[in-house]
């Protein structure tokens, strides 16, 4: 069934009511609105309970295009550095591998994404942490005062301190400080100069800025006389256009997961990014540094759910084969195949669904049934009727597997979930369900089969197994296979309710399909604003998603452009005067 | 040895051996009363209540199978059967899991919950036990210790300690982590701990004045979040001279072996979890701190327990969903909950052999529950929810007594009646509409 035009006001439509925040799968309105319409009204058709939000009250800003004129920017909550932000803050401030933040306990994961500022908690164990952690980089740059003022090895006075102050300062606050804030530092190193010198002195300043929430927390407060704004006029009263050296800690945190380097530092308080072009040309610079791989590794890894594999345990009767060090390999490729179609070949979403090949060792390429690499390099031609892109490589299929058992349900709820941003139902409650037991005489597909007998799981299942099926050739931890409990295996499937809908034979089809998908590249867009923006998408962020999508649809699929389209958007160029009160 | 290991464990010296030093002669050297000490413990995806529920009258029950591992303790419990867990919010793992020690329900948030729940965010109020921190964690170095085994992802599904609303606690579940945190500094100098607490003075100091200064300066949501961080600075800075303290009468140990490959290995979780229960009878018998929590895994468990005879290669949460009639499912399911209840009796006999400074058992001045996020698994029922307590809490409570509620009676009442137990006095605890009072006959 295919609709096309749907209302936004359809009663189906799961957009909710302004200002509302969005759970995972929501959907919202921009270009392909018909197309997504068409899925809702499938899904609900289909699945009697699968309304999530309830009717829209108002009609979200979907205005699309040239239409799209009003400046929506979204809430902005507090957004504080993750694990993996600090890690690399501290390691680009102070020299890499002289703090270890490892202990710092995990960030709290929401949508996907381990950087959701809606739900970050505070606790004694993260602070003490960061009090221990920061005492460590005191002693760091006391034993190394040198490399961190240059007056210290011939002056080291309460000058000399403040002139490391200042400069280490605008440093981890990511700004100049205020007469007023060099004054305080000035009192510490006082304090800490009578108890124990120099070095004492410049630890209790680094252990102060380090500490401090302008250094754990990235604070906003827009623009005022003082810093003119560097983004368009604003049609909205209640967004505020950001300083400089916000926009360029939004930016640095954005494609480096890092602090600004001197030139964006430098940038910002000269007056360089004073426009969405500026902020264009210092985000293709900065797409340049390696730093940023890490960041689009990073996305993939969490959007994916990969770098949940260490934790993946499976049982060794049943997959002797699988080891750490296959498991270790798998998240290797997955990482490096990322990069490489990123940064270096393709460059596209469509690549990363459905590229021939991958990079391992020979090891690897045995696993998969290719041939080994050239010597000297790990380039790995796949067999182009099993593998092809992401959702084929082992990583994927191991996180998405059972233990014993490959997984299509939670395979096919993943294609929903997080390609088409939709969000099929759960079991319904107090209902027993029974994952069926290993038979060695059936295959995965007939002894999941009463999901489509049973009129209490066939209704939303059909959404789920046809596509999970296509990736019953890969067993619970990846691996290829032709026969399973003596019998061939059946990979026939389906894809319904999409863009793309086509009969399936095999995840290679499924593959293309997807590859080829407007609302998968709309999705995708999606979860790069939450990861980008570390909160879910409200309405009126219709504008935002839009024009994300809309960029990355004009640059056919490329991810640099997209993540050049992120620092172009309402959510990256203002806040909510409302909630900086 | 690095600055930040200096101010943890301050004062606390020698080394010997862990279970040797499991059981120090005198827990704490003040004299008096003992003090009371609150400890709970979690395991996941519900139980099986018939083999679950004990048999017999209040003071002459029969322990259930799932429960025979605790005979050893059967003077000291007091099983709770029949009250119906209360949760409201995401689903049902997921709100059992934020009510069953808060007794609130869920807020709006972008956790997103299985069956056509809809989204949900953390709990709306502090848990029991830290409401009882909130009372008599004060004079300890921490107020409070949460501890975990493999508790996963940070989310609503795996966080049961709340500070306040939407303050979930994250449990430390690394054992070596958290050995450093309590025992790290054992043999500083006196004048080497003098100077890391003048720094760290200092620096709390300078901090705390800008945390207020930023926090005038943003939104109230955002604010909230500030705020929270600035109490928790407040808190270690109370807490400076009470890790000069001198130490109580008990020895520091020697390291822990470490745990071996990845931490996260499904079959290192009985090792974690013996390592975390040393650790926490320790932190208790060393007055570190006076309550204390231990998070088995999480809600929805995925745990399979490869280390039974015959092992269980199936994950838990799937095994849980098995049907009544599901007779070998049912079996595995059993010999899990046995195993937890033997976990609970190896804790239990760290405290029951540790001694007050009046030579009483440790054991008697504290109160222990454990519980689960669900009551009976393959349906996510919140009904029949399994509550297992032991010790006398100062003698507030008469143990080796097994009572049965009928399943109108929220949960909530029982929250009532353990903070009543540890001396605090209040008429109804978590949602106001899932409270009635305390439980009948509970004291």
């Amino acid at each position: 069934m295919k609709t096309e035009g749907g209302s936004t006001n359809d009663g189906l439509s799961l957009a909710p009511r302004s200002g509302e925040r969005v759970g995972r799968g929501a959907r919202r309105s921009v270009g392909a609105r018909a197309a997504l319409w068409a899925v809702t009204t499938i899904l609900a058709a289909a699945c009697s309970s699968s309304k999530q939000d309830g009717p829209p009250t108002t009609t979200p800003p979907t205005r699309v295009g040239p239409l799209c004129s009003a400046r929506y920017p979204g809430p902005s909550p507090l957004r504080r550095l993750t694990r993996i932000e600090y890690a690399r803050t501290v390691d680009d401030l102070l020299g890499p591998g002289l703090v270890d933040s490892s202990r710092l306990p995990p960030d709290e994961r929401a949508l996907g994404f381990a950087n959701n500022a809606e739900v970050v908690s505070t606790g004694g164990l993260l602070v003490e942490a960061y009090s221990d952690l920061a005492d460590e980089a005191g002693d760091v740059v006391a034993a190394h005062a040198g490399n961190y003022a240059a007056c210290a090895a011939t002056a080291p006075d309460a000058a000399c301190a403040a002139t490391f102050a200042a400069t280490f300062g605008r440093r981890a606050w990511r700004r100049p400080l205020a007469t007023d804030e060099q004054a305080a530092l000035a009192a510490v190193y006082a304090g800490g100069a009578a108890d124990g010198g120099f070095s004492e002195g410049i630890a209790r300043v680094t252990a102060v800025l380090l500490s401090s929430p302008q250094f754990l927390y990235r604070l906003e407060t827009g623009t005022s006389a003082a810093t003119p704004s560097p983004a368009p006029a604003v049609d909205v009263p209640d967004a505020v256009a950001l300083t400089p050296n916000e926009l360029a800690t939004r930016l640095s945190y954005l494609l480096w997961g890092s602090m600004p380097d001197p030139a964006l530092l430098d940038a910002a308080d000269a007056g360089r990014l004073a426009t969405p072009a500026d902020l264009a040309r210092e985000a293709r610079r900065m797409l340049a540094d390696p730093r940023a791989r890490t960041i689009v590794t990073t996305f993939h890894a969490q959007w994916l759910g990969i770098d949940q594999l260490a934790d993946a345990s499976k049982d060794q009767v049943v997959y002797p084969a699988y080891t750490a060090a296959l498991s270790a390999a798998f998240t290797r490729e997955s990482a490096r195949f990322v990069e490489e179609v990123v940064f270096d070949r393709e460059g596209t979403l469509g690549a990363l669904l459905s590229a021939p090949y991958t990079f391992g060792d020979a090891t690897l390429a045995s696993f998969y049934g290719a041939s080994p690499p050239a010597a000297g390099g790990d380039l790995i031609t796949l067999p182009a009727t099993q593998r092809a892109g992401l959702l084929t490589q082992g990583a994927f299929l191991a996180v998405y597997g059972k233990a014993n058992q490959s997984d299509p349900i939670h395979r096919g709820r993943f294609v929903r979930e997080r390609l088409f941003c939709t969000t099929p139902p759960s079991p319904p409650p107090n209902i027993t369900v029974r994952p069926p037991d290993l038979n060695p005489r059936l295959t995965t597909r007939q002894r999941f089969a009463a999901h489509t007998g049973d009129p209490n799981c066939s209704g939303c299942h059909i959404l789920l197994d046809p596509i999970g099926f296509s990736f019953e050739h890969y067993d619970g931890i990846g691996h290829w296979r032709d026969m399973e409990g003596g019998q061939p295996v059946d990979s026939i499937g389906a894809l319904s309710g999409t863009d793309v809908d086509s009969a399936l034979e095999g995840a290679v089809t499924l593959a293309g399909d997807l590859s080829r998908s407007t609302e998968v590249q709309i999705c995708y867009a999606t979860q790069w604003f939450r990861f980008a923006y570390g909160r879910g998408e409200s309405t009126a962020d219709a504008c935002s998603i839009s024009d994300l999508a809309t960029a990355l649809a004009a640059a056919k699929g490329n991810v640099r452009e997209l993540l050049v389209a992120l620092t172009q958007t309402d959510a990256f160029l203002y806040r909510r005067a409302g909630d900086l009160l | 040895m690095s600055r930040r290991t200096l101010l943890r464990g301050a004062g606390v010296a020698l080394a010997l051996p862990l279970l040797e030093a499991m059981h120090p002669r005198r827990a704490r050297a003040a004299a008096g009363a003992a003090a009371k000490r609150f400890v709970s413990m979690f395991t996941a995806n519900g139980t099986l209540y018939p083999q679950w529920v004990p048999t017999g009258t209040e003071a002459d029950f029969t322990l259930s199978p799932i429960l025979a591992p605790l005979e050893p303790n059967h003077a000291d419990l007091v099983v709770v059967a029949g009250l119906t867990q209360q949760g409201a919010g995401g689903d049902g793992h997921q709100n059992g899991m934020s009510g069953m020690l808060t007794g609130q329900s869920l807020n709006p948030g972008p956790f997103q919950g299985g069956a056509n729940t809809g989204a949900a965010g953390w709990a709306n109020g502090p848990s029991v036990d830290q409401k009882i921190a909130s009372v008599i964690g004060g004079s300890t170095r921490l107020r409070s210790l949460e501890l975990g085994v493999q508790v996963g992802v940070a989310d609503d599904w795996g966080r049961m300690i709340y500070q306040g609303a939407n303050q979930p606690l994250a449990p430390e579940d690394n054992p070596a982590q958290a050995f450093a945190r309590l025992f790290g500094a054992a043999g500083t100098t006196p004048e080497a701990f003098a100077r890391a607490r003048a720094r760290r003075k200092s620096v709390l100091d300078a901090v705390s004045g800008q945390f207020q200064a930023v926090s005038a300066r943003v939104g109230t949501r955002d604010r909230a979040r500030l705020d929270e961080h600035a109490t928790a600075l407040r808190d270690i800075e109370t807490r400076l001279d009470l890790q000069a303290r001198p130490s109580p009468a008990c020895t520091a140990p020697a390291v822990p072996a470490a745990v071996p490959g990845h931490l996260g290995d499904n079959d290192n979780f009985p090792t974690i979890g013996r390592l975390q229960m040393d650790i926490l009878a320790l932190a208790l018998t060393c007055d570190m701190t006076r309550v204390a929590s231990l998070q088995w895994s999480r809600s929805v468990s995925m745990t399979r327990f490869t280390w039974l005879t015959p092992a269980i290669n199936e994950a838990h949460h799937d095994l849980s969903h098995r049907g009544d009639d599901d007779a070998p499912a049912q079996d595995k399911l059993l010999r899990i909950n046995t195993w937890y209840a033997s976990q609970l009796a190896y804790l239990l006999g760290k405290l029951a052999a540790a001694e007050e400074s009046d030579g009483s058992r440790f054991l008697d001045s504290t109160l222990v529950l454990w519980s689960n996020e669900l009551g009976k698994g393959n349906v996510h029922s919140r009904e029949l929810a399994p509550y297992v307590l032991a010790g006398k809490a100062g003698g507030a409570l008469r143990t080796g007594r097994f009572l049965t509620y009928p399943r109108e009676v929220p949960h909530n009442n029982l929250l009532v009646s353990i903070l009543q137990a540890m001396d605090i006095s209040v008429a109804k605890f978590g949602r106001e509409d899932w409270c009635t009072g305390a439980l009948t006959g509970f004291i």
